[in-house]
């Protein structure tokens, strides 16, 4: 049976510093952190929080009225995401679009709609409104954004959503790599989105007491991965997409190939729900680099999970050192959530994008505000501060989510023939 | 026809047009009481918003219907609302 290479022919982003990837991506570079001080609406909590917010995100001149009216943020995030990648793949979005009956959606979201019923619930128990919109639902459901995606593109195969907390778009970008590699479907679009800045949510993560805390200028550092001085995790909002194609699709009609998505692979810790666990997370390293046939030695960078809780870095680490041996003193590695923070269900996909861009620009972004690494996150090559030119062959993307969930994306560098 | 309802509908026509233009950027001038919903973009999830939107605004509730019961044309949407805002069909 014929096995696909997959390549990355398209990114779409929507985050804290826009839509457009490689001005992100430079931002990125520079260390500059998107965290501000936030406070959601109904104002329950009584104190900002540290948060990342896609403020230049507008709705309804991304998608139209109709579409802004009836979906959560979270699916608008992903609609919007997804049309991007797909223009940028150089992919035509005519309305009606043409019907791609092998094209398929791959996404991933934890929270899907959230913030619709939330805000839905909270009308009729705080404010007496007896009726909820009849939109609700649909636009509340977890694979909203998945069938919008599908919709407006034209794509008839598959569309499915996985909701595995934190890995839940890392997971759908490998599912995505499992359906162009076994021939079931010759595009997908394969990200994730979420939306969790409700008041609801971030009271609940505050009390697990895993969200750090900073007003004014000291929100911008508040997530400090590795740091001997780190004190949790920051919630963020976004979205992500990439568009798959098997690499003689995309060779045959001249795309621009970003990078190869060459492996997946994920496991279960089985032991505990919110308790990371080194051996859970090796098993899922270990599977991403034999499903893309790498060796530890051609390894060069890692975008890790790195939440910036007490617990899981070290954690982390300690599955990276054991996995890579000798060789994890020389694999670059940083967090990205120091800058656009923990975005939850569309971490995986936020993070494969610059995982391809750091591929494609041979560039690694920092951890920023990592000054003094915890020895326990010591023993591989941190980034930090600023991003590093590095020569990079192939790279991974790791996603740990509650529940013991992982996923790891394997990533190789496209090495143009032309 | 009483110039009441008459005025009636043209009040609910208005309802319409400001509803459809807002929530699906529908131009105000195709929406006319000959307009079939169908033809004018008014597809079976925006009729379930638009009749909750009008029930909420006119304080009236439309009971479950079928779907050969359901209105097809601005008109027949028009009628359905004027009959149940009548002050008999008024909830309180």
């Amino acid at each position: 049976m014929t096995r696909h290479r997959v390549a990355v022919t398209g990114l779409g982003l929507i985050g804290p510093f826009g839509s457009d990837p490689a001005a992100a991506f430079d931002r990125l570079m520079a260390g500059e952190s998107a965290i501000r001080p936030y406070v959601p609406e109904p104002s329950i909590l009584k104190t900002p929080v540290p948060a990342v917010v896609c403020d230049q995100f507008g709705a309804e001149a991304a998608l139209g009225r109709t579409t802004a009216g009836m979906t959560d943020r979270y699916a608008q995030f992903g609609i919007a995401a997804a049309l991007n990648a797909w223009r940028d793949a150089g992919l035509p979005t005519g309305s009606p679009p043409q019907e791609l009956v092998r094209g398929s959606v791959c996404w991933g979201t934890g929270l899907g709609g959230t913030r619709a019923v939330e805000l839905a619930y909270f009308d009729v128990l705080q404010k007496g409104r007896t009726r909820t919109s009849p939109l609700l639902i649909v636009m509340g459901m977890h694979n909203a954004a998945a069938a919008h995606i599908a919709m407006r593109l034209g794509l008839g195969g598959a569309a499915t959503t996985t909701s595995v907390a934190c890995a839940s778009s890392a997971i759908a970008l490998g599912e995505a790599l499992r359906l162009i590699r076994h021939g079931e479907a010759e595009i997908v679009v394969a990200g994730g989105s979420e939306a969790p800045l409700t008041a609801g949510m971030l009271l609940a993560w505050d009390a697990m007491r895993v969200l750090a805390r900073g007003d004014g200028d000291a929100a911008r550092s508040a997530c400090r991965p590795f740091s001997a001085d780190r004190a949790g995790l920051v919630l963020g909002e976004g979205g992500a997409a990439l568009v798959l194609e098997p690499y003689e699709r995309a060779e045959q009609r001249g795309a621009r190939i970003y990078a190869e998505l060459a492996g997946y692979g994920a496991s279960c810790d089985h032991h505990h729900l919110a308790q990371p666990l080194a051996t859970g997370q090796m098993r899922a390293l270990r599977a991403a680099l034999d499903d893309a046939g790498l060796a530890t030695e051609e390894l060069d960078y890692v975008n890790s999970h790195g939440t910036g809780t007490v617990e899981g870095d070290p954690v982390e680490i300690d599955a990276l050192r054991q996995v890579f041996g000798a060789r994890a003193e020389a694999v670059a590695v940083s967090s990205t959530k120091s800058m656009l923070g923990h975005m939850l269900g569309a971490t995986g996909a936020v993070e494969a994008l610059i995982t391809v861009l750091a591929l494609a620009r041979q560039q690694v972004p920092p951890t920023a505000h990592l000054r003094d690494v915890d020895p326990a996150c010591e023993g591989v090559r941190h980034v930090a501060g600023i991003g590093q030119d590095l020569a990079l062959r192939a790279a991974l993307s790791s996603s740990f989510a509650f529940g013991g969930s992982n996923a790891v994306l394997a990533f190789r560098r496209h090495v143009s023939t032309h | 026809m009483t110039l009441s309802r008459l005025t009636q509908d043209m009040q609910t026509l208005e309802l319409l047009r400001q509803y459809l233009q807002k929530k699906a950027s529908i131009d105000p001038a195709r929406v006319t009481p000959e307009a079939r919903l169908e033809d004018i973009g008014v597809d079976s999830l925006i009729l379930i918003d638009l009749m909750f939107e009008l029930e909420e605004s006119l304080n009236v509730r439309v009971p479950n219907m079928d779907m050969d019961s359901r209105p097809t044309t601005v008109a027949e949407l028009i009628d359905l609302f004027d009959a149940l805002s009548a002050p008999q069909a008024k909830i309180a």
